[in-house]
């Protein structure tokens, strides 16, 4: 058995008493993923991209917000999924990785849950390989009616820094 | 976004960096006076302990362990000096501008408690504390000749007592001076104060009394001690302050207060005869600036560019309306409400580019240091001549210079000056002189480095590069005289046989070279065998603006910097001939080697038409031509930095946003050079151009 | 309620550990003085319930700025801490003449700071009851 090391981490995000998380959940290449809401500065229609030559293929390239200019990645291809991501893509998140602004480029944003300890699965106990990028597994209602339940791929922020 | 401690980290670490440079700055005047035979003004020696005792007091708080113990040995060092203890000497100045490196390297540390550090930093203290103290000559207190109130003795430091003390000694008299000030300008006030007493009388302390004051102004006494007959001294103070009075002198023994306190403090201004004004000025600055991010800057620069682009928006209105009669009047007053608009904006700008400016003083007191070691090596004796250090550029620069200046001025000292009896032999003043001058000279910042020694040998130079395969025999014998020269910035060639330990350390003119264009820069050399070195090194005053040459390849945009570009001419294809794997064209009958940026990139559907360009780039000697799609003009782009991610890809400095959204890559154009000039066959690309 | 505080001393790098210190969680409200005159300015315009002051300044040393609020009707309540690097008692005993009411050793810790400061802060209450 191998034992994988958590190294990503949502503890920064959550709430000190109850360990509670607030969660921004968006669709990406048919997968969802969520995002510790505190972590996103803003949500952005996509403004136009600037492909930077040799660069790894999950770094689409670099816009500018407000004169600053960002990273784009491409989720799924960052995470080595054989997914393709719907281009163009519908929404961009700049996220504040603790350095510096990292913009991700997903198809769409379907809401913000609030998840308890127990919603989530850590990747460590897993034993999945994503552990560099992924805490773990947050499960989540589908739909009011239904009962049947979504799963989110949680990101920790800090892992996109240097991706 | 982050804990707020961690700013105070930063804090600490900036205080300390600045306190450190202080501390050299200070050394190097200190050894000056000593060197002359100055008397040594006591209040350069105070200042001295006053930066290393507030580094030790904050090294402390932050955990430098290390730091912390070295400061606390120099400040119980310097603390005996300032008061009289032990003398300047020799022994004592080595120890102290040993300091100065030994604080930089343990203040870089990772782990500032590194348990490694020990050994050395206890050799160090050991070092320290192995300079003796002389006991003070006692012959009576000099206090005891004035009646000076128990009141204002209580409050006097340690230090403060001491000088009054020795002003006495000196034969100086003692002045009280009462003056009320008016509390919102209390700071220049004191400040015009000290100049006016800087050349009459030391200033010993200020006490503040609440006689007098209220809540806009107070009233001080100030203590001084003087030569100048108190008749002068009034004529010089009465009027612009208040009332100045002679401490009177007692007619009988007095029994004075038991001494209270030991405490090592400080105070003071800069007494008399001080004549480094420039290192007065620069210390008061620190005391009146504000430290700022460097990226907080780059965020107000952001916001000006934001700025711009709302003026050209509204700029896009105002056309649509022109040639509507009915709404001129207000029309032409929108174009003059923008005129206006448009010249605010550049002064912010020009004022945001002010802000990050420093003055090239900062790097030559580091250089002053490294004359001043490498000369006492080489037991050579050298004379550092400066001028310029007023002259400002851009921070980031003053940062990446100092290494390859640091460098030059090595490389003068150890291989340029000969030593003292070789110099006699020529009739040439023993000691040697090393220049270093800056000055502005149009949008560009000069630097030299200049030496009366020996010179560069030409042909020796010329005879390494065959030998060391730098170059075939062939070629070398069409050289002119610089083209020799210039082979000094060859990778993997040194003037001197023997390496020694200054010009060693693994870097060579090359590396210099490369670090100097990585600026943006160029450098260039002169030198006359037997007479001296200049090397000349020429600077973009700042690096957030440049200007570029914006060009497209296969539809994307790109910014080249000009200082790279020399012209732009048409392509054309079938002038294109294939010289050992690569293409070169032949232009005003040299030959150049072109790259065809969009296969460079990998992109594929780049239009092969006519209508292309080759941009003749060039960086030191070396000439390529890019070919582009496209020409689209020069402009002024602000440079930013790619993200953490993209950092590490190699030929783009930046990026620089267009405006209406539009980013384009700036082009690394030394990077480009060495990528298709420095590959396995370098050489042959060397032999192209010749 | 944040009380009022003062910090004097001519290292930034102290100020921003005191500040960071003290108005975490709201314990209180600092102002900085980086050298005696600029704390003659600020002592003459507000009241303060704390005073921290380095005893080792330029131009007005601590010792100075103590025997200034001694005799300042502004500043009678104002609990005066004062900061040096020395242990012995020398300047302990000469601040405490001068109207100290504490002594703080450099290097310190963030929990001495807030924890010398509560107790003042009472002690002061106790005397006003």
């Amino acid at each position: 058995m191998s034992l994988t090391v958590q190294k990503a981490t949502l503890a920064p995000h959550t709430d000190s008493e109850t360990g509670a998380i607030a969660v921004l959940a968006v669709f990406a290449g048919d997968e969802a993923y969520g995002f510790p809401l505190s972590a996103v500065r803003e949500i952005l229609m996509p403004p136009p991209l600037t492909e930077v030559p040799r660069a790894p293929e999950h770094l689409l390239g670099v816009i500018t917000v407000r004169g600053q200019i960002i990273t784009l990645i491409d989720l799924p291809k960052m995470l080595h999924l054989e997914v393709e991501q719907h281009e163009p893509y519908g929404r961009v998140l700049l996220v504040d990785n603790g350095e510096e602004l990292i913009g991700v480029a997903v198809d769409r944003v379907i809401q913000v849950y609030r998840m308890e300890p127990d919603q989530i699965e850590y990747a460590s106990a897993m034993g999945t390989e994503l552990s560099e990028y992924v805490v773990g597994v947050g499960r989540v209602p589908s739909d009011s009616s239904s009962g049947r339940e979504d799963m989110l791929i949680l990101i920790d922020p800090v892992s996109l820094l240097g991706a | 976004m982050s804990d707020p401690r961690d700013n105070v980290q930063q804090e600490f670490l900036a205080e300390a960096q600045e306190l450190v440079e202080a501390l050299s700055r200070d050394l190097l005047l200190l050894d000056e006076a000593h060197h002359r035979n100055e008397r040594i003004d006591p209040a350069l020696i105070n200042e001295i302990f006053r930066s290393v005792h507030t580094l030790k007091g904050i090294a402390g708080m932050f955990g430098y362990k290390h730091v912390g113990a070295v400061a606390h040995a120099l400040e119980d060092l310097l603390d005996d000096l300032r008061l009289g203890r032990t003398l300047v000497g020799p022994q004592l100045l080595d120890v102290l501008f040993d300091s100065v490196e030994r604080f930089q390297r343990l203040l870089a540390l990772e782990d500032p408690q590194s348990p490694e550090e020990e050994p050395g930093v206890q050799a160090y203290i050991a070092d320290i504390r192995s300079i003796g103290t002389e006991p003070e000559a006692e012959e009576g207190d000099p206090l005891d000749k004035y009646a000076i109130e128990p009141a204002v003795l209580s409050v006097l430091t340690e230090y403060e007592e001491h000088r009054l003390r020795a002003c006495i000694r000196e034969g100086l008299r003692l002045y009280r001076l009462r003056a009320a000030f008016d509390l919102t300008a209390i700071d220049d006030s004191i400040e015009t104060l000290r100049d006016v007493a800087s050349d009459d009388a030391e200033i010993i302390t200020y006490l503040p009394s609440m006689e007098g004051g209220n809540e806009d102004t107070i009233e001080l006494v100030v203590l001084l001690a003087s030569r100048v007959p108190e008749e002068e001294l009034k004529a010089h103070f009465e009027g612009r302050y208040g009332k100045i009075e002679a401490v009177q002198e007692r007619t009988h023994l007095p029994t004075l207060p038991p001494r209270l306190t030991s405490i090592p403090s400080a105070a003071v201004s800069r007494g008399p005869q001080s004549e480094e004004d420039q290192s007065q000025a620069s210390i008061r600055s620190v005391a009146n600036s504000v430290r700022v991010d460097i990226r907080k800057l780059d965020h107000l620069m952001n916001v000006v560019g934001e700025l711009a682009l709302v003026r050209s928006a509204v700029d896009r209105i105002v056309d649509r309306f022109k040639g509507e009669s009915t709404h001129r009047q207000s029309l032409m007053e929108l174009d003059r409400i923008g005129r206006g608009f448009e010249r605010q904006l550049s002064e912010l700008r020009t004022g945001i580019l002010d802000v990050r400016m420093v003055p090239l003083g900062q790097v030559f007191n580091k250089l002053a240091r490294i004359v001043r070691q490498a000369a006492r090596e080489h037991d050579k004796d050298v004379r550092l001549v400066v001028t310029g250090a007023n002259t400002e550029v851009d921070k980031l620069i003053v940062e990446e210079l100092t290494d390859p200046l640091m460098h030059l001025v090595r490389n003068a000292i150890d291989h340029g000056i000969e030593p003292a009896d070789a110099r006699t032999r020529v009739a040439k003043p023993p000691e040697g002189t090393l220049a270093l001058n800056a000055y502005h000279k149009g949008s560009n910042v000069v630097i030299e480095v200049e030496d009366d020694g020996g010179g560069m040998n030409a042909h020796k130079l010329r005879e390494t590069a065959v030998s060391r395969g730098l170059l075939s025999a062939d070629i070398s014998h069409e050289l002119t005289r610089q083209e020799m020269l210039n082979l000094v910035f060859l990778p993997g060639l040194s003037t001197s046989s023997e390496i020694t330990d200054l010009s060693g350390r693994g870097v060579g003119m090359d590396v210099v070279k490369t670090n100097i264009l990585r600026l943006g820069g160029m450098i260039s050399i002169a030198s006359e065998q037997g007479i001296g070195t200049k090397i000349t090194v020429t600077l973009p005053i700042t690096l957030a603006i440049i200007r570029a040459l914006i060009v497209t390849v296969a539809s994307r945009t790109f910014a080249l910097p000009i200082t790279a570009v020399r012209e732009a001419i048409p392509y054309v294809p079938e002038e294109v001939r294939t010289i050992q794997g690569r293409e070169v064209i032949t232009l005003r009958g040299e030959t150049l080697a072109i790259c065809d940026l969009a296969d460079l990139f990998g992109f594929r559907g780049s239009s092969r038409e006519e209508g292309r360009f080759v941009v003749v780039g060039s960086m030191g000697n070396r000439e390529l031509g890019f070919v582009v799609d496209g020409l689209i003009g020069q402009e002024d782009v602000i440079i930013k930095a790619l993200g953490k991610s993209l950092s590490s890809i190699r030929g783009f400095a930046g990026a620089t946003d267009l405006g209406d959204q539009k980013v384009a890559l700036v082009l690394d154009a030394p990077a480009l050079f060495t990528e298709y000039f420095d590959g396995p066959d370098a050489l042959r690309a060397l032999e192209t151009r010749l | 309620m944040a009380f009022q505080a003062l910090i004097v001393d001519d290292s930034s790098a102290v100020r921003a550990f005191v500040r960071a210190s003290l108005e975490d969680a709201d314990f209180a409200r600092v102002q900085e003085a980086e050298t005696g005159f600029e704390a003659l300015r600020l002592l003459a315009a507000n009241t303060f319930d704390v005073v921290i002051v380095d005893v080792n300044m330029p131009d007005i040393n601590g010792l100075e700025l103590l025997a200034f609020m001694k005799k300042s009707p502004r500043q009678q309540g104002a609990r005066k801490i004062l900061i040096s690097t020395q242990v012995d008692g020398s300047d302990s005993k000469q601040g405490a003449e001068l109207g100290a009411d504490a002594f703080l050793k450099k290097p310190f810790e963030v929990d001495e700071l807030r924890s010398m400061i509560r107790d003042l802060l009472g002690s002061a209450e106790e005397v006003s009851r």
